[in-house]
């Protein structure tokens, strides 16, 4: 997991919502695949389809060594009162300075508390962290007890 | 140095850090063994210490009350004492109760304390044990093509047959490269033996040399442009080598290919085949033409 990829597909979704784009894609991977799920479920954007670098596919392919260069995700940006619905995207953890947290911090920070030097989240606010190899939001993991680095949040 | 509320950064009423009652462990201290401490095999630990580090001194609750507080050796009869006397046995004793009343009612604490964190450690660790976190409804529903992309690997890994073939166009590939390279090496051999005919080796081919640069027999560079354009097209057709290179005076030399034709036999047989086709067309016009006298 890079959290400079992590990085990029941040700061790439806050230009193209300043744009007004439609749609945008973000390389394919497993830790970009997990995010754009939960933007999905959380209702920051609006679709996610699995594409190439020429938009997304008609029909579906078959991801294979050879193909796998030009493999894009492609992503449904959500706007409202010609308004993005994403207004930051930035990480929390870097890779200068990664924040880990307990599980019972982690139940502060989903409580609304100030953690070390992580600010306390706003309503509507998504933060996503990861435990182990899965990516979890942030009342995801203090639900189920758990600890780890909390990689971004989003507005 | 600072004094009073000063060294509490000015604040009054902050209570001093809570005094140990027992300096010493009252039970025998447990130690877990961890592989990061200590010295590590085949390292020698100085001299007149100990290789592990040794446990702390127990002094049991028991032993505490027994060293500090000694009972009297005899007991006086209280009758016997005067007020003042009695007060003073009284006291001493009621001194030594409480005195032992409150080590063991610490050691009672300090057990309660333990108990507590054991349990609470084990609550823990059961609370984590039974959660079972549910998905909701919604997500449970919307989303099963994108969970069960993330269940298996992201990407199909080639197959034996698929590597086999791969390896089979890698390998075609680089004989083909190699087959080219040596082709390009024949064809510049071939050119360096024709252009060796050109070469000045001796003084008679020197003076010969000189006289046709810069004698009287100096072709001029309009008839030099003329002749050029053939041989080159003559080059770029059939793969002939050194017309464009050695001038005007020279002929064109056969290439490889046709070379390799020589060779082969190809040419001869080419040759036979213009050869028969030319008869097969001759014979053919000359039959034409007497049936056409016949029946004229």
């Amino acid at each position: 997991m890079s959290l400079v990829k992590l990085a990029n597909v941040a700061a790439h979704l806050q230009n193209v919502t300043r744009v007004h784009l439609s749609r945008t894609s973000i390389p394919y991977t497993r830790l970009h695949l997990q995010v754009a799920s939960h933007l999905y479920k959380q209702g920051f954007i609006t679709s996610i389809q699995r594409g190439s670098l020429t938009g997304p596919d008609a029909t579906p392919v078959e991801v294979t060594p050879d193909n796998i260069s030009t493999r894009r995700l492609w992503l449904g940006l959500k706007y409202r009162d010609s308004k993005s619905v994403i207004s930051k995207f930035q990480l929390v953890s870097k890779p200068s300075c990664r924040i880990k947290v307990s599980p019972e911090q982690m139940k502060e920070l989903a409580n609304g508390k100030s953690v070390r030097q992580i600010r306390p989240i706003q309503p509507s606010e998504l933060v996503l962290v990861k435990t182990g190899n899965e990516i979890l939001e942030l009342g995801e993991a203090a639900a189920q007890h758990k600890g780890g680095e909390v990689l971004c949040r989003i507005i | 140095m600072t004094k009073g509320a000063r060294v509490f950064g000015g604040k009054s009423g902050v209570l001093p850090e809570v005094r140990q009652i027992f300096k010493q462990p009252i039970k025998p201290v447990v130690r877990h063994a961890n592989p990061n401490v200590g010295y590590a095999e085949g390292v020698e630990h100085p001299k007149g210490t100990s290789r592990e580090q040794p446990l702390p001194k127990v002094r049991t609750v028991g032993d505490l009350i027994k060293d500090t507080m000694k009972n009297p050796k005899s007991v006086p009869q209280l009758s016997t004492l005067n007020e003042q006397q009695k007060e003073k046995v009284t006291k001493a004793a009621l001194r030594r109760k409480y005195y032992a009343d409150s080590l063991h009612r610490e050691e009672k604490r300090l057990e309660y304390v333990e108990k507590r964190t054991i349990e609470r450690e084990d609550e823990e660790k059961r609370i984590k044990e039974n959660i079972t976190y549910e998905e909701s409804e919604s997500a449970r529903l919307t989303l099963p093509t994108i969970n069960k992309l993330l269940e298996g690997p992201l990407m199909r890994e080639r197959t034996e047959e698929e590597k086999q073939i791969l390896q089979a166009k890698r390998q075609a590939n680089r004989l083909q490269n190699e087959l080219r390279g040596k082709e390009n090496r024949a064809t510049d051999l071939l050119e360096l033996y024709y252009a060796a005919d050109n070469f000045i080796t001796t003084e008679a081919d020197l003076k010969a040399a000189i006289e046709d640069a810069f004698g009287a027999k100096r072709i001029s560079t309009e008839f030099q442009a003329q002749r050029t354009y053939s041989p080159k097209l003559l080059d770029a057709l059939f793969g002939t080598i050194g017309a464009t290179k050695s001038g005007a005076d020279s002929s064109s030399k056969p290439g490889l290919a046709q070379v390799e034709e020589q060779i082969t036999g190809d040419r001869h047989e080419f040759e036979q085949r213009v050869a028969d086709a030319h008869d097969r067309a001759v014979n053919k016009e000359r039959e034409e033409s007497l049936r056409d006298l016949k029946a004229n």
